[in-house]
């Protein structure tokens, strides 16, 4: 699957004849700026013409089928969706006591998917050696944790191994009416749009996986659902936001985790783009 | 030959009536029809918070005009991006209710500003002013169709007996 492509065709037509760096990590939108690319952690412009408050609800309208209602929720929480396209949203709250969302917006953030084969193949044989222990993929946001995670997720199943995949946000495999745009590997079955809490125990129940895969822990509702799933003895391989577990150590959410020794491993990412390095740290209080 | 012509004479008059009668009583079923549209498309919205794309293409399953213009939009949707949905809705308006007077389209036009684009609430409330001004309309066009149509048949069938008669 292309990601670029997807990316750029979100964009208005000039935007999108423009833009040749099929390379870039993200392609931001800010109202009166020109538009840039997000290319080895610099920022940069790739057309003259400003955005407009009109192209940003171009791109929005695309991303949602012209049915922002339909996608409020997410809203909600800042971002939107798109074949496995992360949109970020910034501009002016409403209040949720009006609904919460965006009264207008500001600028967007379209992060390009990508299927990067062989990344952190190094790691993989401590993964595979112990499957029941919990693993974690840790990063600051936009460090390729979604990518490292997709890779791992086919790797581990072409090895052999049933995953089973919480795909909340469909980013990790891109369905659609045509199937999964990201290939996750032949032994694996991927739950798409289920908040991960009720997802989890559907996927124990019906699909008997031996390792269960889901994107960014950020919620006591997404910790519950980690604790289900290592409660019933399936192996977890999963994402935070935290540049180290120094820091995961800090934070109540992952603390609570760790102490239940769920998590035995981590998979830390420093470094941008091709220059990403990938160290394997154990966990423990 | 003179009986043929006064004949046919009297057949255009009685042609002019029908066509009266036939472009007003399809501007009724236009009307109900999009009004029956609005009602699927409140409910959708209301209920479950549909995505347009799925609720075009239900309701491009209407017979007739109706199916048609709904058809429209939703082959069009491709597009988005390239143009938004307002202006893929008001080109299908322009399109397909030609026979429409120009501020019933804009009423529909209006409608096509708001969907998808607004709160679900504020969209709901477009629907209901739209419905209910095309409810107005077609209580109108029914009322003045009744009243109107005994006369128009009357004065064409008139108009044809007396050419007849002129021309024989």
């Amino acid at each position: 699957m292309d990601g670029s492509r997807l990316a750029a065709d979100l964009l208005p037509p000039d935007y999108r004849q423009a833009l040749r760096e099929t390379e870039a990590e993200e392609i931001r939108l800010r109202i009166g700026r020109a538009p840039t690319v997000l290319l080895d952690g610099r920022e940069r412009r790739f057309h003259e013409r400003v955005c407009t408050q009109g192209d940003l609800l171009r791109v929005l309208e695309r991303a949602s089928g012209a049915s922002l209602h339909a996608v409020a929720e997410a809203m909600r929480e800042g971002y939107l969706s798109y074949r496995g396209v992360r949109i970020g949203v910034c501009g002016t709250a409403l209040a949720r006591a009006v609904g919460g969302g965006f009264g207008a917006f500001s600028s967007l953030c379209l992060r390009v998917p990508r299927e990067w084969r062989g990344i952190g193949r190094a790691l993989l044989p401590a993964l595979r050696e112990n499957v029941s222990g919990g693993s974690l993929i840790l990063s600051a946001p936009g460090g390729g944790k979604t990518s490292l995670l997709r890779e791992y997720i086919r790797c581990l199943s072409e090895g052999g191994l049933r995953v089973g995949v919480l795909d909340e946000r469909n980013e990790l495999s891109a369905t659609d009416e045509n199937g999964a745009g990201f290939d996750l590997g032949a032994h694996t079955d991927t739950l798409v749009g289920m908040p991960k809490a009720e997802g989890a125990m559907l996927l124990l129940r019906s699909m008997n996986p031996q390792l269960v895969a889901m994107d960014e822990i950020t919620s006591a509702e997404d910790a519950e659902a980690v604790l289900q799933i290592a409660g019933c003895g399936v192996g977890i391989l999963a994402t935070a936001h935290t540049s180290g577990f120094a820091q995961m150590r800090s934070r109540p959410l992952y603390r609570r985790l760790l102490e239940s020794g769920v998590f035995t491993r981590a998979v830390c990412i420093s470094g941008t783009g091709r220059a990403r390095q990938y160290r394997l740290e154990e966990l423990r209080l | 030959m003179r009986l043929v012509g006064a004949l046919l004479a009297a057949l255009a008059c009685l042609d002019v009536a029908l066509l009266w009668s036939r472009s007003r009583r399809e501007r009724i079923n236009v009307l109900d029809g999009l009004i029956r549209a609005m009602n699927v498309i409140e409910a959708e919205l209301g209920g479950k918070a549909s995505p347009l794309p799925p609720l075009m293409t239900k309701l491009s399953r209407e017979d007739g005009t109706i199916g048609a213009f709904f058809a429209a939009v939703s082959d069009a949707l491709d597009s988005l991006g390239a143009q938004p949905f307002s202006e893929i809705w008001r080109s299908a308006v322009h399109a397909h209710f030609s026979l429409l007077p120009e501020w019933e389209r804009s009423a529909l036009t209006e409608l096509g500003n708001a969907l998808g684009r607004y709160p679900l609430q504020m969209q709901r409330e477009a629907v209901a002013l739209c419905r209910e001004q095309l409810r107005e309309q077609l209580a109108l066009a029914r009322k003045q169709y009744g009243e109107q149509a005994r006369l128009v048949w009357a004065l064409a069938l008139s108009a044809g007996v007396l050419l007849g008669i002129v021309l024989i």
